[in-house]
């Protein structure tokens, strides 16, 4: 199957004042395909951003993340491209009861393409998890959620009041019980779940490397990492060694803030931290699934952290800015623009072919150049594209 | 406005009525339990044995006061209990006997009398203290897991501890598999704007999690995680033998779910909702 190289990362945001309103169309469908790490193929269910005339009209696993600024008032429409009712829970967010997506006190979504409008203000600025709420121990299992962000009134900074961050990489932990994704159907009494694949934003093993997930900076960087478990196990992140980490709110509201080595992470919860280097790091944050009816252990993930002495080189940055498709024919799309700044596109003999401003968000580059390799440079990062 | 008040004031009676024994004498029995076909024992100190009540009692005590009452064990064998906030302050009662017991004087705040003996401990023998606590309304939640074979096994004093492959099928609220239902005394009722304190106990035999939709709580009091009190949450855990106590001040009206979200334990019988979720009915 085809393995996704991108995490859609769906930002509307076109500007830094807040309050405006915003829109976004999902689909929910039920024919997602995943190869696991022991190359294992699953169905898993889910959410995508609705585009029929675009390929990128798909499901991804986890969901496009969500991300709107603190006072926005958000419109999401949901189109339900499956065969049974399916609806969104917005977790966290303290909706009003029609806009609650839970079937029985709010309204369910039906199978066979029906729509539903959700419409909600941004109250409080963190992280907060989206998920289908229809027979929600199944539906959300089998990979119906989604990180749902809110930036703070000030720049770079997790909350209103702190958590103040030069770099950020937000992680969504899960977990599957793969033998109902083999048959999610007949899954058998739903209290025999038992989960044996945990997951950190849909990547395991050694794909968190290779899918862009690893933590890189400098020396003079501070990480913001927002942190959310959609299990139904306890999620513990283990820090490396000089990487100091303070923990700044949780579930979308601040706290006195508190250095950690360790964050136990329960089904829901959701943590605001910053990283603070104090030296260099070749290392990683252990993560660890534990099935709560016995505390054992059942998996672990690794993502990597590396602190340079000096500015990033450019081996480091090819992780860290988000550009597909790569190869491209004409068209560039770069995700998770932090602050708008320039961008250049030069050929490998340093021959600027583009030049333009990148915004907060997502950003189309339309690019018609001769085939071959060329340098996208944004902001000290620089990632190599292909024209093919 | 008028009706207002006076549903106000009928729910003010019920749930006292409902979750606060006012009474001098408790029971400690074992009960086979039959919910919608599928039998499991709980164990249970009682507030009364006609008819037998098989939810754990709820005493509402004054602070600064001492406290007595009367604990009468029914059962053939005998209970060892201990106070969750203060392990050397135990009791022991021999079977079908007597004793008095005596409370010192507790803090402010969400206690329970747990019980050591194995299967007080692990069928959710217990009783939820609730001391000074004040708001619109009281209400509280007793959360105990286990597996329907298992139980009937440990009633018959064959199981020792909870076997490393535990996989329970019975969740309940207040002893209530059917917590969502309008029949459950978990429901809480309330209107924007009022003071509602919740006392929870964790009962069971695993860590249990509370999710929130609606609104957020703040976490006044927590034995267990002390280090959390004062925080605005959601989605929270409650370990095993912790008593925490929540206060909510709904913003807005609306019916919400209330649930575990470790979503296995909202499960009975295979139905969905059940189990380990219950609602918030916030009245304008």
């Amino acid at each position: 199957m085809k393995n996704y190289t991108l995490i859609f990362s769906f930002i509307f945001s076109l500007s830094f004042l807040n309050g405006q309103v915003k829109e976004v169309s999902l689909v929910s469908k039920m024919n997602g395909q995943k190869t696991l790490i022991d190359g294992q193929d699953i169905v898993f269910w889910g959410y995508g951003i609705d585009d029929p005339s675009s390929q990128n009209n798909k499901i991804f696993l986890p969901g496009p993340v969500l991300r709107f600024d603190v006072g926005d008032t958000v419109i999401i429409h949901l189109r339900n491209d499956s065969p049974e009712d399916h609806t969104i829970h917005w977790h966290g967010l303290d909706v009003d009861q029609a806009n609650d997506g839970v079937p029985h006190t709010s309204s369910p979504v039906n199978g066979g393409g029906a729509e539903f409008t959700y419409t909600f203000v941004c109250k409080e600025p963190g992280s907060f998890i989206y998920h289908c709420h229809v027979l929600t121990t199944l539906h959300l299992s089998m990979g119906m959620y989604g990180l749902f962000i809110i930036d703070s009134e000030v720049e770079n900074q997790i909350y209103n009041d702190s958590g103040k961050y030069t770099k950020e990489y937000n992680y969504l932990f899960s977990e599957l019980n793969t033998s109902w994704n083999a048959n999610p159907l007949s899954p058998g009494p739903f209290y025999l779940y038992e989960a044996d694949y945990g997951m950190v934003n849909g990547w395991a093993g050694p794909e968190i490397k290779v899918k862009n997930q690893s933590i890189t900076g400098d020396l003079e960087d501070s990480i913001g990492m927002r942190l959310a478990n959609t299990g139904y196990g306890r999620v513990e992140t283990i820090f490396p060694n000089d990487f100091e980490v303070k923990v700044y709110g949780s579930d979308g509201r601040e706290v006195n803030s508190f250095v950690t080595d360790t964050i136990q992470m329960f089904p829901g919860e959701r943590f605001g931290v910053v990283g603070y280097p104090q030296s260099t790091i070749n290392d990683s944050i252990t993560v660890n699934y534990y099935d709560l009816n016995n505390d054992e252990l059942y998996f672990t993930n690794y993502i990597p952290v590396n602190i340079s002495p000096t500015s990033s080189t450019i081996s480091q940055n090819l992780e860290t800015l988000i550009v597909y498709p790569n190869p491209f024919d004409t068209d560039i799309t770069i995700d998770n623009i932090g602050k708008k700044d320039t961008a250049t596109i030069t050929d490998l003999n340093g021959k600027q072919v583009w030049k333009g401003a990148l915004t907060k968000g997502q950003n189309k580059i339309n690019l018609n150049v001769e085939k071959g390799i060329y340098v996208l440079s944004f902001g000290g990062l620089q990632v190599k594209v292909v024209k093919q | 406005m008028k009706i207002k008040f006076l549903v106000a004031i009928s729910l003010i009676v019920f749930s006292i009525s409902s979750y606060a024994a006012n009474v001098d004498t408790l029971y400690v029995l074992k009960t086979n339990v039959t919910f919608n076909g599928t039998s499991f024992q709980k164990g249970v100190i009682s507030d009364s044995l006609n008819p037998v009540q098989f939810d754990n009692a709820v005493l509402d005590l004054t602070g600064g006061n001492t406290n007595t009452f009367l604990l009468i064990n029914t059962d053939t064998i005998s209970y060892d209990f201990y106070l969750n906030t203060n392990s050397s302050l135990t009791w022991t009662i021999g079977a079908e006997d007597t004793i008095t017991v005596n409370l010192p004087v507790l803090s402010s705040g969400t206690h329970a009398i747990l019980s050591s003996t194995t299967e007080g401990e692990l069928l959710g023998t217990a009783c939820i203290l609730r001391v000074d606590l004040h708001g619109d309304y009281l209400y509280s939640w007793d959360l105990w897991d286990m597996n329907a074979d298992l139980s009937q096994e440990i009633a018959l004093t064959n199981v020792l501890n909870i076997p490393s492959n535990y996989q329970p099928n019975v969740f309940t609220i207040n002893a209530d598999p059917l917590a969502p239902m309008d029949t459950s005394n978990a429901i809480i009722y309330g209107n924007v704007g009022d003071t509602i304190i919740i006392s929870v106990l964790n009962s069971g035999n695993m860590v249990h999690n509370i999710h929130f939709h609606g609104y957020h709580i703040t976490i006044m009091g927590a034995s267990v995680q002390s280090n959390r009190i004062g925080w605005s949450k959601d989605s929270f855990p409650i370990y095993e033998g912790e008593t925490m106590t929540l206060r909510l001040v709904p913003d807005q009206p609306g019916i919400y779910p209330v649930h575990n979200h470790n979503l296995v334990t909202v499960i009975y019988n295979n139905n969905y909702p059940s189990g380990m979720m219950t609602m918030l009915k916030i009245n304008p």
